[in-house]
């Protein structure tokens, strides 16, 4: 017999209190592990979703504004490319130190040129990188896979009259129509889209490259270092970072994880709560029992030690099995909250003992005072 | 013949708010050791106020009392405990054993913050248990004993630490006569094996046990008698 079993033999006997104040650090501890885990595993979602949803980085020709003017006469300025920038110049950003990062590099080409008689720009781009690039499109027809074919926009599609299995002539070529995208409300509606070499041939520069649009993996986001790098891979170039995307990823992952702390903070508490009440109810109704003890010859640290010990017991136990219940349900309501089933995480069922623990033996320590406060001499009061 | 325990002008008050009742006035006397003491009185009359500051539970408002050469009023609360521990050991009339315990664990308890082993700790309590007559009994829950039982499982958890005092409050109390008489014969042979035997009784056929008697009225001693020489002075 030591205090450890005498504890444990308490629990015992008084199975309804026990579960009582272990329950309201499972239900914490349970919420707190399933919106954790919850919560990871959308962070991660979200980080893809926002990956997969557009660039992050534009890599466009370093420029220079000239002013044009003539006495007093202003007519304007004009931008002038120090240089231009290559296909080519996409190996030089696949090599830096942080390529692992870089989920997709794509060069665009732009050119402003004649369309079955009709002044339109055409944007190029590598076919197969039109789905990862424009995920979001949606496509009357089919994406252009082969040269020859284009993509029209909304408008220009209107403008010249052409629907899927059409043609177009530009630059005494025949281009066929291989389909027309939705209204997107962004200038591409009134853009034709073909493979870049066939843009890139209609304007009479093989090789060349207007912009890249760079998507970057966004876990831990290091977007200033993999900007730097690829600015000193392409120092005639201006690098970006489109700050907005990657300010509204870190957002759209800092609101889930404060709603998922806010609401198991608040669980938490009101089950440390529980373990305060039933601790101290615990303590009053065996006020006579504790004076016993003290009587032959508990001190206070023993009468401490042992509520300590009966509360540690339950938190243990109920913290484990909430952490279980937690992580299982974070792993059926996944697919709820529109996350593919990964494996479970550990981090949080661990991090939700060691803190059902300290909660519970936090709640104990007034009551476990207050008892080692009690005089022995209660025992014999209540003769 | 030099006092085991000395009282000297003990009292006690219980109350608040101003309003103060007295349940011992100025009780002074002395026990030696080997002594059995049955200390006797009407309900009201302070005796298991003077138990508890004998036993060191409580701490008398004025007065002294000194156990062993100890000045209790001199000791803190865990002083206290450790003198209760090893100096005193109690009997309630309620036994107060733990239920959820059998008589062997109930034996322990006293040892249970000790860091001696599981099989010393159960060694003793059977030993124990088998000196009150209890064999084969240590593996029984209270409820599955009789109350003559239980108050001897009570009678070894306050021998476990081999006290020199015997602390009991009514140990009869709750007992029939033939079973009361089989406990006050174990005191009996308790007081004759050494040990110092004070008992709270309202029963005065239990004082003919006793080698003195201690009658108390309005917490004072109202009559001190000598019945017989204590068994074994020091």
């Amino acid at each position: 017999m030591n205090i450890r079993k005498l504890a444990w033999k308490n629990l015992f006997r008084r199975k309804s209190r026990a579960v009582f104040t272990g329950l309201g650090i499972f239900l914490g501890i349970g919420t707190f592990v399933a919106l954790s885990s919850l919560t990871m595993q959308m962070e991660g979602a979200v980080r893809d979703k926002l990956d997969r949803f557009g660039a992050n980085i534009l890599v466009v020709p370093r420029t220079e504004q000239l002013s044009l003017g003539f006495g007093d006469i202003a007519l304007g300025g004009a931008q002038v490319a120090r240089a231009r920038l290559a296909v080519s110049d996409g190996e030089a950003i696949r090599s830096i130190e942080l390529k692992d990062r870089l989920r997709s590099v794509v060069p665009f080409f732009l050119t402003a040129t004649d369309a079955s008689g009709k002044d339109v720009v055409w944007m190029g781009l590598p076919a197969e990188e039109i789905a990862v690039a424009r995920p979001w499109w949606k496509v009357s027809g089919m994406l252009p896979i082969e040269k020859g074919e284009v993509l029209l926009g909304s408008e220009a599609a209107a403008l010249l009259d052409k629907g899927p299995g059409g043609t177009v002539l530009s630059g005494g070529r025949k281009f066929r129509v291989a389909g027309v995208l939705s209204p997107t409300g962004e200038k591409e509606d009134s853009m034709v889209i073909a493979p870049i070499g066939d843009v890139q041939a209609l304007a009479g520069s093989p090789g060349g490259v207007t912009f890249f649009e760079i998507a970057a993996l966004c876990k831990d986001c290091p977007v200033e270092d993999i900007v730097a790098q690829i600015g000193k891979a392409l120092p005639g170039a201006r690098v970006s970072a489109i700050r907005q995307v990657v300010e509204s990823r870190k957002a759209a992952v800092d609101q889930f994880r404060r709603l998922g702390m806010a609401v198991s903070a608040i669980v938490l508490a009101i089950g440390g709560l529980m373990v305060f009440v039933t601790v101290m109810g615990s303590v009053q109704e065996r006020t006579r029992e504790i004076g016993v003890l003290r009587a032959v010859g508990f001190r206070r640290r023993a009468i401490v030690s042992l509520l300590f010990w009966e509360t540690g017991w339950v938190s243990l136990l109920s913290a484990v099995s909430g952490a279980v219940l937690g992580t299982a349900a974070a792993w059926l309501a996944s697919p709820l909250f529109g996350v593919a089933r990964t494996e479970a995480a550990v981090t949080p069922a661990v991090i939700g003992v060691i803190i059902g623990m300290a909660l519970g033996l936090l709640g104990s320590i007034p009551p476990a005072r207050r008892a080692a406060a009690l005089s022995p001499t209660e025992a014999i009061r209540s003769l | 013949m030099s006092p085991f325990i000395k009282l000297d002008n003990v009292s006690m008050q219980y109350g608040n708010n101003g309003t103060f009742a007295a349940a011992l006035r100025g009780v002074s006397f002395s026990i030696v050791e080997g002594e059995y003491a049955a200390i006797t009185g009407e309900s009201g009359a302070g005796k298991s106020t003077l138990l508890a500051v004998l036993g060191g539970l409580q701490v008398p408002t004025s007065g002294r009392v000194v156990t062993a050469g100890v000045d209790l009023s001199e000791l803190s609360a865990d002083g206290l405990a450790d003198f209760r521990k090893r100096t005193i050991g109690f009997i309630f009339q309620a036994y107060h054993l733990l239920p959820y315990l059998t008589a062997r664990e109930n034996v322990m308890v006293p040892l249970s913050p000790e860091k001696s082993s599981h099989r010393e700790k159960s060694d003793r309590a059977d030993a124990l248990l088998a000196s009150v007559g209890l064999s084969g009994k240590e593996n029984r829950l209270p409820s599955q004993l009789s109350g003559g039982e239980c108050q001897r499982v009570a009678i070894a958890r306050a021998l476990v630490y081999d006290p020199p005092v015997l602390l009991a409050d009514e140990p009869t109390g709750n007992l029939d006569s033939a079973t009361g008489e089989q406990i006050l014969d174990l005191f009996s042979e308790l007081n004759r094996g050494g040990k110092t035997v004070i008992m709270v009784t309202h029963n005065r056929d239990n004082e003919r046990r006793a080698t003195r008697a201690v009658r108390l009225k309005d917490g004072g001693i109202a009559e001190d008698v000598r019945l017989a020489e204590p068994l074994r002075a020091s």
